[in-house]
């Protein structure tokens, strides 16, 4: 398989990367699978990985030619700010996900208000399927974030922050090799960090914060932790370089500059930093190649090759960060 | 904290830090161990001493141990300037002189404002930075001075 990677075209921008990076990780001698049958990765699934990034390349593009979302007050009143955010078409499959531009007229802490109560409520609910239909909710589910998300969010008033809860124990893994909340069909947010596709589980987001106010940074901390965010929704918000926290080896220190958003996880004070939110994407356990020793990668839950993406583990990234 | 200046509001007391300027971020102590401020003057190389220890300044007739503040929070090196100031503060019973780029001003702070010092890697690495406060749309780095040597750290100053 080694060498049918260097037999491999030049993949354009960092989808040669993440291609050779998930090679590693799928062949890792100490990664196993719960799956029956390992898929490998040939050249149509290389397709779909291309089609898909052609698919959301104008949500990217979009984000970029996009107006620095909400950052200063003086922005604040700009009622032509538009942020794309990958969402889930309720109806649809996966592979036809569209990009959904959400009108951001308010002030960056509108949207993060916004964008907090409906991640966080969505830890507390369980992963909907795509064939539920939404209950009159007393709260918002993932159903009603989705369909929320093209909604005017200059019309949306604030909502009260929901009381922070205390941090969550770890979760055990199930004896089935998966954890806990991959017992049946969940849903993940695919984003995307110097090339590298990663997937969270939406039960374990908390929020997604514009990375547009300087970090502070601390003295005396590793190389990976950028600095604090401060004042968002879930308060002051330490934020992690993704990229060399979990490929170090492949790390380019000109990527610090791509990186856009924080990806806080519900529970912990820290979040990711990625270049692009991609999309939601609906996994059954099977699509995913379990890690049965998580001791080198802690943070890998597993990979899925049918999207090219590494699932993260939020509670063994906790592990890997403390 | 036992000396620090507070003024009771209810059971949330006030302190009083002094602020400077190290590398682009802004940082705080305590004012009660603040003993004054001084411009930058030649201080004298100490021959073995530690990598962290810029030298000796005459006070007044008084040896004080300088600290090179941006070694220890491991940041870059930078030359000084007519903004650089040496704090004299008291930390650990012992009176030693911290480098650092400039001297902002005396902030009022209110215990609930102080977050806890953020838990990522490991806390040796952090063990002086007290906690973090949101103030004037930029976050204040508070130091524990008592934890800006260890122990063996403050009594090698003693040999000096």
């Amino acid at each position: 398989m080694k060498d049918e990677k260097h037999e491999t075209a030049p993949h354009p921008d960092g989808e040669g990367a993440l291609i050779e990076y998930l090679d590693d990780l799928l062949h890792d001698p100490a990664a196993g699978s719960s799956a029956p049958a390992e898929k490998p990765v040939s050249a149509s699934d290389k397709n779909k990985l291309t089609d898909n990034v052609h698919v959301f390349d104008a949500g990217r593009k979009a984000l970029r030619s996009a107006p620095a979302v909400a950052g200063s007050e003086s922005e604040a009143g700009n009622a032509g700010n538009k942020m794309p955010i990958g969402a889930r078409a309720g109806s649809k499959s996966n592979r036809d996900i569209k990009v959904a531009t959400i009108d951001l007229s308010g002030s960056g802490l509108q949207r993060a208000s916004w964008l907090s109560p409906s991640l966080l409520t969505a830890a507390h609910q369980p992963s909907s399927s795509e064939s539920k239909k939404p209950e009159p909710p007393k709260t918002p589910s993932v159903e009603a974030r989705q369909t929320d998300a093209t909604t005017d969010l200059a019309q949306h008033t604030p909502q009260p922050e929901p009381q922070a809860e205390a941090i969550p124990q770890s979760q055990p893994w199930c004896e089935n090799g998966r954890p806990v909340w991959a017992q049946k069909a969940f849903e993940c947010l695919i984003f995307k960090v110097n090339g590298l596709k990663l997937a969270v589980p939406l039960i374990s987001l908390g929020s997604i914060q514009p990375l547009n106010k300087k970090l502070t940074g601390l003295p005396g901390q590793p190389d990976w932790f950028m600095g604090i965010l401060p004042d968002t929704a879930q308060g002051n918000l330490k934020v992690l370089n993704t990229a060399l926290c979990v490929m170090p080896e492949r790390y380019q220190a000109d990527s610090r500059s791509a990186l856009q958003y924080v990806i806080s996880i519900h529970g912990f004070a820290w979040g990711l930093a990625c270049d692009t939110v991609e999309k939601s994407i609906t996994l059954q356990p099977e699509q995913v190649k379990w890690r049965t020793q998580r001791s080198k990668r802690p943070w890998l839950a597993g990979t899925v090759v049918e999207y090219m993406c590494s699932l993260v583990d939020t509670d063994g990234f906790q592990q890997f960060i403390i | 904290m036992a000396n620090s200046v507070q003024t009771r509001t209810g059971d949330d007391p006030v302190i009083q830090w002094v602020t400077f300027r190290l590398a682009g971020e802004t940082y705080g102590i305590n004012v009660m161990q603040v003993q004054e401020v001084l411009r930058f003057t030649e201080i004298a190389p100490v021959p073995g001493s530690s990598h962290h220890v810029l030298g000796i300044i005459n006070l007044r007739g008084r040896v004080v141990t300088v600290i090179d503040t941006r070694l220890r929070f491991g940041l870059p090196q930078e030359e000084t300037n007519d903004n650089t100031r040496i704090v004299i503060i008291e930390a650990s019973s012992h009176v030693v002189g911290i480098l650092v780029d400039s001297v902002a001003e005396v902030v009022y702070l209110r215990q609930s404002e102080i977050e806890t010092s953020p838990n990522v890697g490991n806390d040796e690495s952090a063990r002086y930075i007290q906690g973090v406060c949101h103030k004037d749309d930029e976050l204040l780095i508070l130091i524990e001075l008592e934890k800006l040597l260890t122990d063996e750290e403050w009594s090698e100053l003693d040999s000096l």
